[in-house]
């Protein structure tokens, strides 16, 4: 994302960060940005349970 | 009366009538007065309602009346419990001058348990910001070097424990904050199955990783605190309907033939642990299999696959509890917690979700992995305490974390000191058990200490 667009989603938030902060603040969004890519993975939504503690018993 | 005690201990010379709740909380009363000055665990100390108590419990051990095994205990609560008349303030200037009408369901069921409450502990500020200089109180410091971290956010009941100021109190873990500072204190913290122990009228972090949980010297201490909590909440949407068993029960009963798997990559590999903390653990492992366990590698998903569903999930779910004063009192939060918390705000929905789709197959990966062991052990964070003045502003971000695995799965994990490294400051290893075995996990941690010799040492500051 280029400083412009990043910034207009800074102030889209309605935050103000100190501007010596933006920089690392930036950076650490586009780590955020490749945990969220992690995350990602081809799964039906169909398999999607109601809670995601709510695990099949075990089979022992 | 000797010195220091655990709980267990004092739990049998007070129904002996060997010890008297008074002279218990009067003694811990002058120890606050003598280390807290340096060590700031007390946001506030409550020593009209600590005498009382404690004279309410002398009253029920001399009469035949004693509750339990916490009657006339000292303890104390986290600052995001809610206690009613007594101010609860997060450590944060917002809420300042916030004195609840009720207390949380916890500290309800530990004051119906008998215990004597000596006041309320510091925090990071909303249990993520800290550690803070620019809040209305300073931050808790490490009873073993006071100028160093003693992690958090559940700082004061780290410092607190760890100078013998308190016998047990309560902290609340979303990420790793019962099982970090227990790591970094050298003391024992368990962060119960999600679900076991109520959150209800403690202030939130992350609705879906929240945890409450007590820290005490021994884990033997932790399985007398927990019994007072665990079990069913109908005022805690997330409470699970069940019934504890009784912890004490196989406390004892060793070992042998336990089944442990060590993921050795996460402090191997993944986040590479301080000498220290992997001699620790290996020395543990020994120790296990002197004892008659079994000891397997088990390997899971890298650390990081762990730390990026769970820190989307904590940063969202935060960022949607903080973002109406977000929007009105952006600079009544100090700089630290403002400054994290602002990162949720910059989270896509749809990366939330995917977050939590992610997370549930995580928690297969934890279940498949478990199903030939009883229990895990890896490390509970990377090396000794630093110094408090040099932990960066998004460290835990930096480098992923040890803990937050086992609030993604909702399984028991705790802390257990494993000896002492550079500086004498302590370290730790961590201990997971299925969900609702909590059992399993006293059981281990027990046998570990009874077998070692870490729990003799005290901070030299108090010894």
């Amino acid at each position: 994302m280029d400083e412009m667009t990043f910034a207009a989603r800074v102030k889209a938030t309605g935050l103000t960060p100190k501007p010596e902060d933006m920089p690392k603040l930036e950076a650490l969004v586009r780590d955020m940005d490749r945990a969220a890519a992690l995350v990602r993975g081809p799964r039906s939504y169909a398999e999607e349970p109601l809670s995601a503690f709510r695990l099949p018993t075990p089979s022992r | 009366m000797t010195e220091f005690l655990t709980i267990a201990e004092a739990s049998r010379l007070i129904a002996a009538r060997k010890l008297s709740p008074v002279e218990l909380a009067t003694t811990c009363l002058e120890r606050i007065k003598a280390v807290d000055p340096v060590l700031n665990a007390f946001l506030l100390v409550t020593e009209e309602r600590a005498l009382a108590d404690a004279k309410a419990a002398e009253t029920r051990v001399m009469s035949g009346a004693a509750k339990g095994p916490l009657d006339g205990i000292p303890i104390a609560h986290k600052d995001i419990y809610n206690t009613a008349g007594i101010r609860t303030t997060a450590h944060s200037k917002l809420l300042e001058d916030n004195v609840p009408t009720a207390d949380s369901t916890v500290v309800r069921q530990w004051a119906e348990a008998g215990t004597v409450m000596l006041g309320k502990l510091a925090t990071h500020e909303f249990a993520m910001g800290g550690p803070s200089f620019d809040l209305p109180w300073p931050p808790a410091r490490n009873p073993w070097n006071a100028d160093h971290f003693p992690a958090g956010s559940s700082s004061g009941t780290g410092a607190a424990v760890a100078a013998g100021m308190i016998m047990g109190g309560t902290g609340s873990d979303t990420g790793g904050s019962i099982r970090g500072p227990s790591a970094l204190c050298g003391i024992a913290g368990i962060k119960p199955t999600y679900g076991l122990c109520s959150r209800a009228g403690v202030l939130p972090l992350s609705f879906t990783l929240d945890h409450t949980g007590p820290m005490a010297w021994t884990v033997e201490d932790c399985a007398l605190l927990l019994q007072a909590i665990a079990g069913h909440d109908p005022t805690d949407p997330a409470s699970a309907a069940r019934v504890a068993p009784d912890y004490t029960l196989g406390l004892n009963a060793g070992v042998k033939g336990l089944r442990i798997g060590v993921v050795r990559h996460f402090f191997e590999d993944d986040h590479p642990a301080s000498p220290a903390t992997r001699l620790g653990i290996d020395h543990a492992l020994e120790v296990f299999e002197h004892l008659g366990a079994e000891v397997r590698e088990v390997k899971l998903s890298p650390l990081a696959d762990y730390n990026a569903p769970g820190w989307l999930i904590l940063l969202s779910e935060a960022y949607a509890v903080h973002e109406p004063w977000f929007k009105t009192r952006f600079n009544d939060y100090g700089e630290l917690f403002r400054d994290r918390l602002a990162l949720g705000g910059l989270i896509r929905a749809s990366d939330y979700v995917q977050a939590i789709r992610r997370r549930r197959l995580l928690c297969l990966e934890m279940q498949a992995a478990m199903a030939d062991v009883d229990i895990l052990v890896t490390a509970a964070q990377p090396a000794e305490a630093p110094k408090i003045t040099e932990v960066p502003k998004w460290a835990m971000l930096d480098k992923p974390n040890f803990t937050i695995p086992f609030n993604v799965t909702g399984n028991p994990a705790m802390s257990v000191c494993t000896g002492f490294g550079a500086g004498g400051l302590p370290v730790s290893m961590q201990l997971v058990a299925r969900p609702f075995d909590e059992a399993t996990l006293f059981r281990a941690g027990h046998a570990y200490e009874t077998a070692t010799e870490w729990r003799k040492k005290r901070p030299a500051l108090v010894a």
